[in-house]
């Protein structure tokens, strides 16, 4: 009733404002945690063996490689079974691509944070561990619209520019009820199957938008996707927007406005403390061989840990970068070294001014920022967050970022800026997970298990792939299936 | 716009000049000396952490160029822990950095690359480092593209310095 009741204060206010219906998006997905401190192990604790690798038993029943959201739920799942369990991390902190961390005198994300009610994995979290939620709403209520057109800002009139928009997305996901029945299972009919090689400029050609809305479609379904619209594919959007029940409103809401007020640590955190698996940071792994019941792990430093089972949970643009013996199939390591296509930068803004609520848009050609907002704005400034394509944009330069963030607002002064570069950090290589357009088909195969080793990653999750659900759903459910494998 | 240099960098050499030339000359003064650093030495493996740390100079007393050091930090801290005796964090703590050798700080796990850099952090490796970490060390693994101002990173390195 909730969410019902949501959506009609919210179609009544854009009746009446115009404006407020126009909430965006800007991301989903990505980074990591912080606060390792808060974690049950010492963040100092040098890894040591824990035991000798004798005889035919194994150190675990099993061992569970990437700290982020999808193995600490695995972790949870196995070790809460009662199975000797030990999580791996490559850095010394938990949270993978989600980054709970301090700047300044707050405490901000540096990557994934926004979830949503529609998302059922990680509301079910929320539920469980009564996790406050904080709400941004003016990621969706701008006053301004300025997107970039020949490189000139331009001011939208967004009473009339927005409903165009708005048609634009609705018509570019038009038949997603029919591709996606159900949109928890994918591939529950074949209907998908006509759209597998779509990139999403190539359904965009397909409207036939005048050439502003399809400048501000074109940045939208840009910064969703964390690429070139001619890189990602259609069916990944079309997923998203199939399960948040194809309306816009939704779909806006859950890429930019709720997350949780305590920082994804707080998640993370939960996760680990109410399970009891072994924890070792700064611990990445090197080689996986499997040889009869029995997962060798070896770790970069040369030490080894066996196990009945191991679930790999770094993410997929990485998992080519682990020996495998014997070899994975050459799918998952062909679309590990292709990759998946998010990448890009995130930024924290801080201006001097109060510029009010705030919505930059650019086309993928411009690759610094394809979307910006207002997070949150007062006498003391206004607090920005901007989304763009280009991994190595200059982005701790205040310089670099004030002439960008000027292009937009000339009179804008701002004060500081951050954001973390996941397109430089080797134990993630890019963002949030969108699919090429061959590669959709390939999930399942993704999803399949290497013998005793499974992947579980929000790359290769089914329903939400790319975000905090997807990393609880994969993670959550491969937990189970070994769980149940060796009770 | 040549900022002050702080003394303890170059005692004897605090006449502004060209940043460039300045960066040289301080460069060359640091070769094997070990001034006020407690082990600058290439040789260095461990952390120059006295068990009791004397107070470091402030910012002002090394000259540093206090207000844009305060905001370069901040990038910095996100990662980084910089008080004497606090945990790593995503990044290693950075109290005493300067005089040591690269890869040392005890229970942090480094890049190979890093740990066979034969590095040891002065003045000049952390300005060429910070410039672009991923440049001038391939395969480490600090996720920072660099401080690419060449003020910003002057000032952050004069912090550095004075966290000992």
């Amino acid at each position: 009733m909730t969410d019902k009741k949501e959506r009609e204060d919210q179609t009544a206010s854009s009746e009446t404002k115009g404006s407020s219906r126009r909430q965006f998006m800007a991301t989903a997905a990505v980074t990591s945690v912080g606060l390792v401190a808060a974690c049950s192990q010492s963040a100092d604790e040098p890894s040591a063996p824990t035991a000798a690798n004798v005889g035919g038993g194994s150190d675990y029943d099993v061992i569970v490689i990437g700290g982020g959201m999808a193995g600490c739920a695995a972790a949870r799942e196995t070790s809460k079974a009662g199975l000797r369990t030990v999580l791996l991390e490559a850095r010394n902190r938990l949270g993978g691509r989600t980054y709970y961390a301090p700047f300044g005198d707050k405490k901000v994300e540096l990557g994934g944070n926004y979830i949503y009610w529609l998302q059922p994995h990680v509301w079910a979290e929320v539920d469980r561990y009564a996790l406050p939620i904080g709400d941004s709403p003016a990621a969706v209520n701008p006053d301004r619209w300025i997107y970039l057109k020949d490189g000139k800002p331009v001011e939208a009139d967004i009473p009339t520019f927005w409903p165009k928009v708005d048609q634009g997305l609705i018509d570019f996901c038009a038949n997603s009820r029919e591709v996606f029945p159900r949109p928890y299972d994918t591939f529950f009919t074949d209907n998908w199957k006509p759209y597998q090689e779509l990139s999403i400029q190539d359904r965009i050609d397909q409207l036939g938008l005048e050439e502003d809305v399809e400048l501000a479609v074109n940045a939208i379904w840009s910064i969703m996707s964390h690429a070139k619209c001619s890189d990602g594919g259609f069916l990944e959007m079309l997923r998203w927007w199939a399960a948040l029940g194809s309306n816009s409103i939704d779909f806006n809401n859950a890429v930019s406005r709720y997350k949780l007020d305590n920082g994804t640590s707080s998640l993370i955190n939960a996760m680990i403390d109410d399970g009891s698996a072994e924890v070792k940071l700064s611990t990445p792994v090197s080689r996986i061989e499997q040889s009869g019941d029995s997962v060798r792990v070896t770790t970069e430093d040369g030490q080894t840990l066996t196990a009945k089972r191991v679930i790999v949970s770094t993410p997929l643009n990485t998992w080519a970068d682990i020996e495998y013996d014997p070899q994975i199939s050459d799918v998952k390591l062909q679309v590990s070294q292709e990759r998946h296509v998010g990448n890009g930068n995130k930024l924290h803004i801080m201006t001097k001014q109060d510029i009010g609520n705030v919505f930059l848009t650019a086309d993928d050609s411009f690759g610094p920022l394809q979307y910006g907002y207002t997070y949150t704005t007062g006498p003391e400034g206004t607090h920005m967050l901007s989304y763009g394509l280009d991994g190595m944009f200059d982005v701790n330069n205040l310089e670099t970022v004030s002439d960008m963030i000027n292009l937009f607002m000339p009179e804008v002064e701002v004060t500081k800026t951050y954001g973390y570069q996941w397109a430089l950090d080797p134990f993630s290589k890019g963002t949030w997970c969108t699919l090429r357009p061959h590669q959709f088909a390939l999930v399942p195969e993704l999803q399949r298990p290497e013998g005793n080793i499974r992947f579980a990653t929000s790359d290769n999750a089914t329903m939400w792939r790319g975000w905090i659900d997807g990393a609880i759903e994969i993670g959550t459910r491969t937990g189970q299936i070994y769980a149940q494998e060796l009770a | 716009m040549p900022r002050n240099l702080p003394e303890v960098w170059q005692p004897g050499w605090a006449t502004p000049g060209v940043r460039t030339a300045a960066l040289l000359a301080l460069a060359l003064t640091l070769v094997g000396c070990g001034g006020d650093e407690p082990s600058a030495g290439s040789d260095a493996t461990v952390s120059a952490e006295p068990a009791a740390p004397p107070a470091g100079p402030s910012l002002e007393e090394a000259g540093c160029d206090v207000e844009r050091a305060s905001k370069v930090v901040e990038q910095c801290k996100v990662c980084h822990s910089v008080e004497a005796g606090a945990a790593n964090l995503t990044g290693p703590n950075l109290y005493g950095v300067v005089g040591r050798a690269a890869a040392s700080k005890d229970g942090f796990a480094y890049s190979k690359v890093l740990r066979e850099s034969g590095i040891v952090w002065d003045l000049e490796t952390l300005d060429a480092f910070l410039a672009s970490p991923l440049t001038y060390l391939p395969n480490n693994r600090m996720a920072f593209g660099g401080v690419t101002n060449a003020d910003d990173r002057q000032a952050i390195v004069c912090l550095l310095n004075t966290l000992r």
